[in-house]
């Protein structure tokens, strides 16, 4: 009963107590490390090589120049890896989008999205200016 | 005990346990990330080890072309204009079946690649499955019903076809074409006396683009696909725009050549005396499959060989083992490939 009854330790209690939930806190600080590995690099490396081996004599300006949406979405599909979930939006100078439907082989399937911008011209007397957004994700990234 | 010594020794208990707590959680914490930087590291050394050997021509420039062993490996095309695009004597020389394909060792060795494991796959882009349906006989010739598939990754994808049927004494062509199923049939008709080594070469084009050309060969007398040419009776090593033919037979006799691609057939110029011929350079987006056929021991054979000599899968295997693979897309005389680089992981 004695000793319920002395409360002089008790501070020191508390103190600990506090110091303790300070150091917690600060630890849950730290930001936790998101797992890059490899995708991010080696899926803006993939886009950027599929889109400059695909217009090496301008076929996607070709196809864009003829609307030709289906055999676009074709060509980036037939040169991207299966694993590899892509969204192509194409623009005009003016960054006005020129696809009325979607260029994609479905939806995304993960968080981490790499897009990479690419400049072409149509090979034809007009010279239109086009971007094509490709945007690169890989199954199974988180 | 006063009550305060207690206490003391309570929050000292406290404070040590929170500390001790806290340390475990910065350990895993920074352990995280340093294996994160490492592998982020190592993927980008190995991702400029991998460009490097697709966007430089190597030294000397033209290594491809003789059999000399460059000092500098890589295979890209030398003064080309056009991203990617590989040299077709260099990556045919990376095929182990060509008597002209550099060792591992040296890929390893002039690729500076002192212990990481390394292997190099091209592939066509566009797969062409040929299947034999039925056959029959009548009037001294018989008819082949031949099923083509085609498939980019397993998805079907039109094409139209032209296929060449080569047989002893026999030439003839035909066009054909895969619906958006992926499938395409074509019949064959040749004389049933020519049928012993009958091949029939498929090339296939995909609709949205003519760069994604691919090829096939069906051996009729067995009734199978072959993927790699066999190398019974001669070997046959295209490089530098020639063919050259090695046999271990004295009594060998070569009777005929032909070069074809999608859109063209032509002879190979072959004299007699000489082991090698050029090869036409035939100006279409394709592969050229050379067949030469001829006579051993009174013994009829046809063979065959594709140039650019691919597809190949050569290097280390890493089954079992870790493997970064990078994927391109690349340009060979005009026409699209894959290629595959992988490396094993560094050592620590």
């Amino acid at each position: 009963m004695k000793l319920l009854e002395d409360k002089r330790g008790v501070v020191r209690v508390i103190e600990a107590f506090l110091a303790s939930m300070l150091l917690m806190s600060c630890l849950a600080m730290i930001p936790a490390q998101p797992n890059l590995h490899d995708s991010t690099g080696n899926l803006a490396s993939t886009a950027q090589n599929v889109l400059l081996s695909l217009d090496s004599n301008g076929h996607l300006a070709t196809l864009v120049d003829n609307r030709d949406w289906t055999n676009l979405k074709n060509s980036i599909e037939s040169a991207l890896p299966l694993t590899v979930w892509f969204n192509l939006t194409v623009f005009d100078e003016n960054m006005h989008v020129l696809n009325n439907f979607p260029i994609c082989n479905g939806g995304a399937v993960s968080n981490s999205v790499v897009s990479v911008d690419y400049v072409c011209a149509s090979q034809n007397s007009v010279y239109t200016i086009y971007i094509l957004r490709l945007q690169l994700s890989q199954v199974g990234s988180t | 005990m006063p009550t305060s010594s207690f206490d003391t020794f309570f929050a000292c208990t406290i404070i040590l346990a929170a500390a001790l707590i806290a340390t475990g959680f910065v350990t895993s914490t920074m352990q995280v990330r340093i294996d994160n930087t490492k592998s982020i590291n190592e993927q980008s050394y190995l991702q400029a080890i991998a460009d490097h050997i697709v966007a430089s021509p190597g030294t000397p420039s033209n290594w491809g072309t003789s059999s000399s062993v460059p000092t500098d490996f890589g295979i890209a095309a030398s003064a080309s204009t056009i991203p990617y695009e590989l040299d077709i004597d260099k990556v045919t020389r990376l095929n182990s079946q060509n008597d002209y394909s550099i060792s591992y060792f040296d890929m390893e060795t002039t690729s500076r690649l002192n212990s990481i494991a390394l292997g190099i796959a091209v592939s066509q882009i566009m797969e062409v499955s040929i299947e034999q349906l039925s056959s029959s006989t009548s009037s001294g010739e018989t008819s082949f019903i031949l099923s083509i598939s085609t498939s980019i990754d397993s998805e079907p994808v039109s094409a139209s076809l032209n296929c060449y049927v080569v047989a002893k004494s026999y030439l003839d062509n035909m066009t054909s074409s895969t619906s958006g199923t992926g499938l395409g049939y074509v019949t064959v008709q040749i004389p049933t006396v020519a049928i012993d080594n009958a091949m029939v070469i498929v090339f296939a084009r995909a609709s949205f683009d003519d760069r994604i050309t691919s090829y096939a060969i069906f051996n009729l007398s067995n009734s199978t696909q072959e993927t790699i040419p066999t190398s019974d009776f001669l070997t046959l090593n295209p490089i530098d725009y020639k063919l050259s033919f090695s046999t271990n037979s004295s009594e060998l006799t070569i009777q005929n050549g032909y070069v074809f691609s999608y859109s063209h057939r032509q002879n190979l110029a072959y004299m007699p005396s000489a082991m090698q011929c050029a090869i036409p350079e035939i100006v279409d987006k394709s592969p050229l499959i050379m067949v030469v056929d001829g006579v051993d021991n009174g013994t009829y054979f046809q063979q065959w060989v594709s140039y650019p000599q691919v597809p190949f899968d050569r290097g280390s295997d890493f089954s079992g083992s870790q493997q970064n693979v990078f994927s391109y897309t690349v340009t060979i005389n005009g026409v699209l490939y894959r290629l595959d680089i992988s490396f094993g992981g560094l050592t620590s």
